[in-house]
């Protein structure tokens, strides 16, 4: 597999979750996705430049961590992006095929991590994303035991979430 | 953990068990005690269920109610083949070159040399006659080339029919007027923008493409012309009917352009040589817009930087508040300041850019972070103690604090002041570490002044962050009967390079503490409350300390 076969795998396989990651930075769609597929570009000249790149996954969520953070300090004047999640769960029309139980599930989750604190939704949403604690570690600047912990911390409160 | 037949685990060590975080010997106790306890299997039952609940919050929520992306997600392979096309152009260039330079040198190879260089006017003349190159690629790799470089500032002319202007461009302050008409420069001015037409940097390969690109209808032409690519757009859309831009072929550099505009004006544009690097007194005017390098009418050699130039660097740094987490670093190397940066954003990279256009002799480099900035830290995760101490501890902690959930929501508040006084305590420590005393005593006394006053802010700042993080454990210090007490702060010595290492010091001690305290961290014990309690203590009496001698002397 040649190495621009390797990036457009990648690209295809994490462009979503990054994405979505760039999003809950509060990144406009737009921005997001040009900070998206930006990411994948720098990996490839890195690659191409010989860099050792151990871990490409981990590698890809560090750059757009810091890249969507920075166009968000550059846009410090404008509101960030709140997508309105709630509105969409409480619509049965775009999720016909949940059921009410199931809606009110979700709504207690959802809010459950709206709950939590900064640090431990990042760690949340990097682990959904399939980062080891050292990897979340060296995304968000801090210890992988502290990773542990915002992540033990978040894991006990969505616990209450779903049992409230 | 060597107790882990008596005692049940932590849920933190259960979760690092369940992510597969902890250390084989420790995960196989853990897997052994598990067999044996119900009550623990329920508990990772339960924590399996949480992560369950996460990933089906993933999928349901998260992949269908956050808006998708707005446009097709582009074809990786076109932009990649385009960063290789680019690559392979400016090696080739590069080799070639290189050849020729060395084939000059002997004799023998001059033939050779001639005829490679009739192959290359040949391809030339082909690209010449070529009927359709596009535009908009060739502007693409310029703007790539240029985006790799260090953006150091250069000076450009402007004429018109009626006058003649310098510019320093990347210093948007600094304007030099060769004839100053403050009225038709500014007539001017207006004239680009109408235009759409960058009057920031009109000298590049990005605002012609900027302008072109906003152009609903164009027809553009790419000719070689020796060794420059000329690029010709022409449009009836707006207020330039036509703009020509000159690439440098090997580098696709931007070194000429012309407008000209609808009502009959037309500029041209053209680079300049470098200025030679004004001499080295180290102005003091670092809050003050820089001045342009003086007129020189010969080259002198460049002298060795100065530590006032590099305090300057980091003055415009600091006031960026890129000092303060950005992977930045600023080196002395042959005659310049070298910035440099890993996994800026480039944005960021932008704004660090502009403060520092300026400076003569800086030179910004940004690249993306290696595999070891990525290796994980030291610290293993799986060295967490089982406690009872710790129980009854936080068991004691929660109940002065309401419950669980006040309790974290305490704990993340305090984490957060703790990182703020951190980041102050890091950059006062990297501020010692580069001006050490010796260093100090060769600096003029304003330079000492700005590196005071870039010491005080910080520091001022971290005494604030540590007001706030005792304000806030006070209570609950108190509660548990510590109090903060007065401590003993040991005068350091003279300098405050020194003091400064015992600041950094005891705000990393403060912070372990914190950590074991609100965290789960290791080695906790009864006497950590009062261990804390005396740790902050020590901190602010230190800070104050600090301060008093950031302010006196």
């Amino acid at each position: 597999m040649s190495l621009q076969d390797e990036v457009a795998q990648l690209f295809e396989e994490m462009r979503e979750g990054v994405y979505r990651y760039v999003l809950s930075l509060g990144l406009y769609p737009p921005q997001a996705q040009e900070a998206t597929q930006e990411v994948f570009l720098r990996l490839y000249t890195a690659l191409k430049r010989g860099e050792a790149i151990r871990n490409r996954r981990a590698w890809v969520v560090r750059v757009a961590h810091n890249l969507g953070l920075n166009v968000r300090a550059q846009q410090s004047s404008q509101t960030p992006f709140e997508p309105n999640i709630e509105m969409r769960l409480a619509d049965p029309e775009l999720n016909p095929e949940q059921s009410l139980l199931e809606r009110e599930r979700l709504w207690r989750f959802h809010w459950g991590v709206e709950n939590l604190s900064e640090q431990q939704r990042r760690c949340l949403h990097l682990r959904l994303e399939g980062l080891r604690y050292p990897e979340i570690a060296a995304v968000l600047g801090i210890s992988a035991s502290a990773v542990g912990e915002f992540l033990r911390r978040a894991i006990v409160r969505l616990r209450k979430a779903i049992h409230e | 953990m060597s107790n882990l037949k008596l005692r049940h685990p932590s849920d933190d060590q259960l979760l690092h068990f369940a992510d597969g975080e902890l250390p084989p010997p420790q995960a196989g106790e853990i897997r052994n005690h598990l067999t044996a306890c119900w009550q623990c299997r329920t508990e990772l039952e339960e924590i399996e269920r949480t992560i369950g609940e996460c990933v089906r919050y993933r999928k349901t929520v998260l992949e269908t109610c956050l808006p998708p992306p707005p446009a097709p997600w582009f074809d990786i392979y076109r932009h990649l083949d385009s960063i290789d096309e680019s690559q392979r152009l400016h090696q080739r260039a590069g080799r070639v070159l290189e050849w020729l330079r060395a084939a000059l040198h002997h004799p023998r190879r001059w033939v050779p040399a001639t005829v490679i260089l009739l192959l290359i006017a040949m391809a030339v003349q082909q690209f010449r006659q070529a009927p359709s190159v596009k535009a908009a690629e060739m502007l693409h790799k310029a703007i790539a080339a240029a985006d790799s470089k260090p953006h150091m500032p250069r000076r450009i002319q402007i004429r018109t029919h009626s006058q003649r202007l310098t510019r320093l461009i990347g210093n948007t302050r600094a304007l030099v007027k060769t004839n100053p008409d403050a009225d038709s420069l500014a007539g001017l001015e207006s004239m680009f923008r109408a235009a759409h037409y960058s009057w920031e940097d009109p000298l590049s390969a990005k605002s012609y493409s900027e302008w072109r690109d906003q152009l609903p209808d164009k027809h553009d032409e790419v000719t070689s012309e020796g060794d420059r690519y000329r690029l010709r757009t022409t449009t009836d859309s707006g207020e330039l009917m036509e703009a020509t831009l000159k690439l440098t072929s090997r580098e696709l550099r931007a070194v000429e352009g012309t407008l000209q505009f609808r009502n009959r004006q037309w500029v041209e544009i053209s680079e300049l040589p470098p200025e030679p690097a004004p001499a080295a007194s180290a102005p003091e005017t670092v809050e003050t817009a820089p001045t342009l390098p003086p007129q020189a009418s010969t080259l002198k050699p460049a002298p060795e930087v100065t530590t006032g130039e590099e305090l300057q660097v980091l003055a415009a740094l600091h006031r960026l508040g890129a000092d303060l987490g950005d992977p930045v670093e600023v080196t002395r190397s042959a005659g310049q300041i070298l910035v440099t940066g890993t996994g800026i954003a480039p944005g960021r990279q932008r704004e660090i850019r502009d403060e520092l256009r300026a400076m003569p002799r800086v030179t910004v480099r940004f690249s993306e972070p290696s595999a070891e900035a990525l290796a994980p830290e030291g610290r293993s995760p799986g060295v967490i103690s089982v406690s009872p101490t710790n129980s009854r501890l936080q068991t004691e902690l929660e109940k002065q604090l309401g419950g669980r959930a006040a309790f974290e929501q305490f704990a993340d508040d305090v984490f957060e002041m703790t990182d703020a006084f951190m980041s102050r305590a890091h950059a006062l420590h990297r501020l010692a570490e580069r001006f050490p005393t010796d260093l100090e005593a060769q600096m003029t006394p304003p330079q000492r002044q700005l590196l005071k006053r870039l010491r005080r802010e910080h520091a001022e700042a971290l005494l604030r962050h540590v007001v706030d993080v005792q304000g806030r454990m006070h209570p609950l210090l108190t509660g548990l009967g510590e109090s903060a007490g007065a401590t003993e702060v040991t005068t350091p010595s003279d300098s405050w390079q020194d003091a400064t290492d015992q600041l950094f010091d005891e705000a990393r001690r403060a912070e372990t503490m914190l950590v074991a305290m609100l965290g789960n961290g290791d080695g906790q014990s009864q006497e950590l409350p009062a261990q804390v309690a005396a740790s902050l203590a020590q901190l602010r009496d230190r800070a104050e300390f600090y301060n008093g001698l950031t302010r006196g002397r």
